[in-house]
């Protein structure tokens, strides 16, 4: 690498289900220009980010840290202000920081940390093109010298979250019949046990409602992967084709049909696991889909700062840098990793390269992923696996030794509550309801586990 | 009710139309209704109409036009589907911009002048273009410019927003330069813009147009393998329960959702619906 300091342009989409990219494998979505980035790219195939819901993940990406560290637990509790993120730390060395679209780290104004171009718009729809003709424009006309860090919040393919409502918001689903023969399959595991535990109004979807919202999914996925391309090219084609480093990645997924789900914020496979692509050609491998490695979403931050030549960000105790990877150098790599939920039941997963526990306060569910990923076989009753649940149990332990477990701020109430969003989600009937406080919940829960040893 | 009147040479037109398809074997005067019952869209109206329930409450179809498709004006109010007041499980519609498509046609050559405006992210998105096409039947692109900006709340314009593209579409290869970078395409079929559209469905609208381009969204994203098929009539419960008949067209295809065009007995796009974004039509004139 030159001594001149890389630019970084991390480009993230929203709701981006793993699966849903042709490069990958899928028949039924058209996305050539990250198929593109992934050819030219280096993707973690097993990649799951901190927390499968906006605002606790984006705040993962951008500190570092695990979300019952930071303390963004769920989308309205904000993050804990005396943590740094990458917009302040970069500037410190050197770099311009810039933000444009999608942000949502609750309690972080972004103008604090980043040059703000564009605030988007909180559909895909309507603000995605803007934000991205912004971050064009920006390569076009900055005239500063310094290495810059752009981040570019897309937020397609989340719109699927307005036809996913009660009564569909605009889809248009009687309109499936006319194009029947294009609608995607039902997934393999798509499951009707899941109807007895799912929101029951959204479960009253037909057989060919259900296709019709992976098709429009799917168009949604394509929407964005244009807007990417967009942005992609700009960096390419450009000035700075030489000397920046592009990563992609998505908060989180979307249910997808899978289990009969959709939306976000468990711990099933199509919610926690997310793409992750890093892209410079000529300096980290290219056409790498890498098995091997098992990466959470902290490790931006790790990456970046590694990247920039900046110091990592303070206490961070989970996040690894990829660079070692990325570049082809031996490297002892972590053996597990844990993502975390506070929506529904307070659950965490621990995946090794094989097998994947979903563990809530009484009780594990435990999944062999190499051999079924679409987990449609709960192997936690069988003896012949006891000792992979205590091993994942044994991982959990010392997982919760290495955080620094957030306990929230002295008043939590007052922090917690957001106009405008009453209703849309339990955190904000926690907020409401003072019994209901997240917090205290995980720090007990967390206590009692660690006093298991 | 209020009924929309209608001349004779209207009439004659939609009814040669209905005609057209009881003869091809469609039904034409429910099917863009009523779809699947069981599907959850059962008691939501018209699936063409799902994403502007709340605005068609306010709209009233723009009123016939003397007739000159060599040269007009037209603008469309661009419609913006959301929550009611931030609740899920109900439906708002409200005006977040305009885009006012001018055309007109000299000997091979037909000419677009596009100024569109939004308020998104709390500033003003302006697009200015003007767009050269061939004299085909879907006035495929040839060449363009499109110059975009932000406008702050105080009216400034924002330098750093500042872009400006120009392109060419020949023989299927797009190239599309901005000072510092070029990118470009490569396209299988005729390329058409979003804002094209309407003038493909005003000079050449029929129950048997099916026909398939690629677009170039904002002259600047490639969504390849469109196609543009007519899809029967729908009814249109307008403001004060005023009830108008339109054609119905429908383009589906890559990295677009379903968009229904709903056209009047002179062939003018009235309504284009696509999920949270939708336009529907504020006026006429025919001057350049």
């Amino acid at each position: 690498m030159s001594s001149q300091k890389p630019n970084i342009v991390f480009v993230h989409v929203d709701q981006l289900h793993h699966k849903a990219i042709s490069a990958y494998g899928c028949k039924y979505v058209q996305t050539p220009n990250i198929d593109r980035i992934i050819r030219q790219g280096y993707s973690f195939m097993e990649s799951y980010c901190a927390m499968p819901q906006c605002c606790p993940a984006r705040a993962s990406w951008f500190t570092g840290r695990m979300s019952k560290e930071h303390g963004v637990v769920v989308n309205s509790y904000p993050i804990d202000p005396k943590i740094p993120d990458l917009g302040q730390w970069l500037k410190k060395v050197g770099y311009e920081t810039v933000h444009t679209g999608k942000w949502h780290v609750s309690g972080r104004n972004v103008a604090d940390s980043f040059k703000v171009l564009h605030r988007g718009s909180g559909h895909g729809e309507l603000g995605d093109s803007s934000v991205a003709r912004s971050a064009v424009a920006y390569l076009k006309n900055r005239t500063g010298k310094e290495p810059f860090f752009l981040s570019v919040g897309f937020l397609n393919p989340h719109d699927c979250c307005f036809p996913a409502s009660i009564d569909g918001g605009p889809g248009k689903f009687a309109f499936a019949p006319k194009i029947k023969e294009k609608l995607p399959p039902l997934p393999e595991n798509f499951d009707n046990d899941y109807r007895k535990t799912g929101m029951s109004k959204i479960r009253n979807w037909s057989l060919e409602d259900w296709r019709y919202y992976i098709y429009g999914y799917y168009r949604m996925v394509e929407m964005v992967d244009a807007e990417v391309g967009r942005v992609y090219d700009a960096i390419r084609n450009g000035p700075y084709a030489d000397n920046t480093l592009f990563i992609l990645t998505s908060d989180h997924g979307d249910g997808l049909g899978f289990h009969a789900k959709v939306s976000k914020g468990y711990l099933e496979e199509e919610a926690s696991r997310v793409p992750a692509i890093v892209c410079w050609p000529g300096k980290i491998k290219q056409n790498v889909q890498d098995t091997q490695h098992l990466v959470s979403g902290v490790d931006f931050a790790a990456t970046i700062c590694d990247y920039a030549g900046a110091p990592p960000l303070p206490k961070t105790t989970i996040a690894r840098s990829w660079r070692p990877l990325l570049e082809g150098k031996e490297n002892k790599w972590r053996d597990y990793i844990v993502c975390e939920t506070s929506i529904g039941q307070l659950s965490v997963c621990v995946r090794d390269l094989r097998f994947k526990s979903i563990i809530y306060k009484d009780s594990t569910r435990l999944f062999d992923i190499r051999n079924d990923p679409l987990e449609m076989k709960d192997l936690a009753g069988d003896p012949k696996y006891a000792a992979v649940i205590r091993r994942h149990r044994e991982n959990f332990r010392e997982y919760l030794s290495r955080i620094e477990i957030y306990p929230g701020p002295p008043d939590f109430a007052k922090h917690i509550t957001r106009p405008g969003i009453q209703g849309r989600n339990r955190a904000n009937i926690r907020a409401r309801n003072p019994q209901n406080n997240l917090y205290e919940e995980y720090v007990n829960w967390y206590a009692k586990v660690k006093a298991e040893s | 009710m209020q009924t929309v009147s209608m001349n004779r040479r209207q009439f004659l037109k939609s009814s040669i139309i209905a005609a057209t398809l009881a003869a091809n074997g469609r039904l034409p005067l429910l099917a863009a209704e009523t779809g699947s019952g069981l599907s959850i869209d059962a008691s939501t109206g018209p699936y063409a109409l799902k994403p502007i329930r709340d605005y068609l409450s306010r709209f009233s179809p723009a009123e016939p036009h003397q007739d000159k498709w060599q040269q007009y004006t037209l603008t469309y109010d661009i419609i913006h589907w959301s929550w009611a007041k931030g609740k899920r499980g109900t439906y708002a519609n409200s005006v977040i911009g305009q885009v006012v498509i001018k055309r007109k046609s000299k000997n091979d050559r037909v000419m677009y002048n596009i100024s569109q405006q939004t308020q998104i992210g709390g500033v003003n998105n302006v697009i200015d273009a003007q767009i050269i096409s061939n004299a085909d039947d879907l006035s495929s692109l040839r060449s363009w410019r499109l110059r975009s900006y932000e406008r702050g709340l105080n009216s400034e314009k924002d330098r750093l927003s500042e872009l400006t593209e120009q392109g060419t579409c020949q023989g299927g290869n797009i190239h599309i330069e901005s000072g510092n970078y070029l990118y470009e395409y490569e396209a299988r079929n005729h390329v058409v813009s979003q804002w094209t559209i309407p003038d493909i469905l005003i000079q050449k609208a029929s129950p048997k147009l099916d026909t398939k381009f690629d677009l170039l969204q904002d002259l600047s994203l490639f969504k390849p393998n469109q196609h543009l098929v007519y899809d029967g009539q729908t009814v249109v419960k307008c403001k004060g329960g005023q009830r108008v008949t339109l054609q119905t067209f429908a383009q589906i295809g890559q990295a677009i959702l379903p968009i229904h065009y709903l056209i009047d007995a002179q062939g003018r796009p009235q309504l284009i619906t696509s999920s949270i974004l939708s336009l529907a039509l504020s006026g006429q004139t025919n001057a350049m």
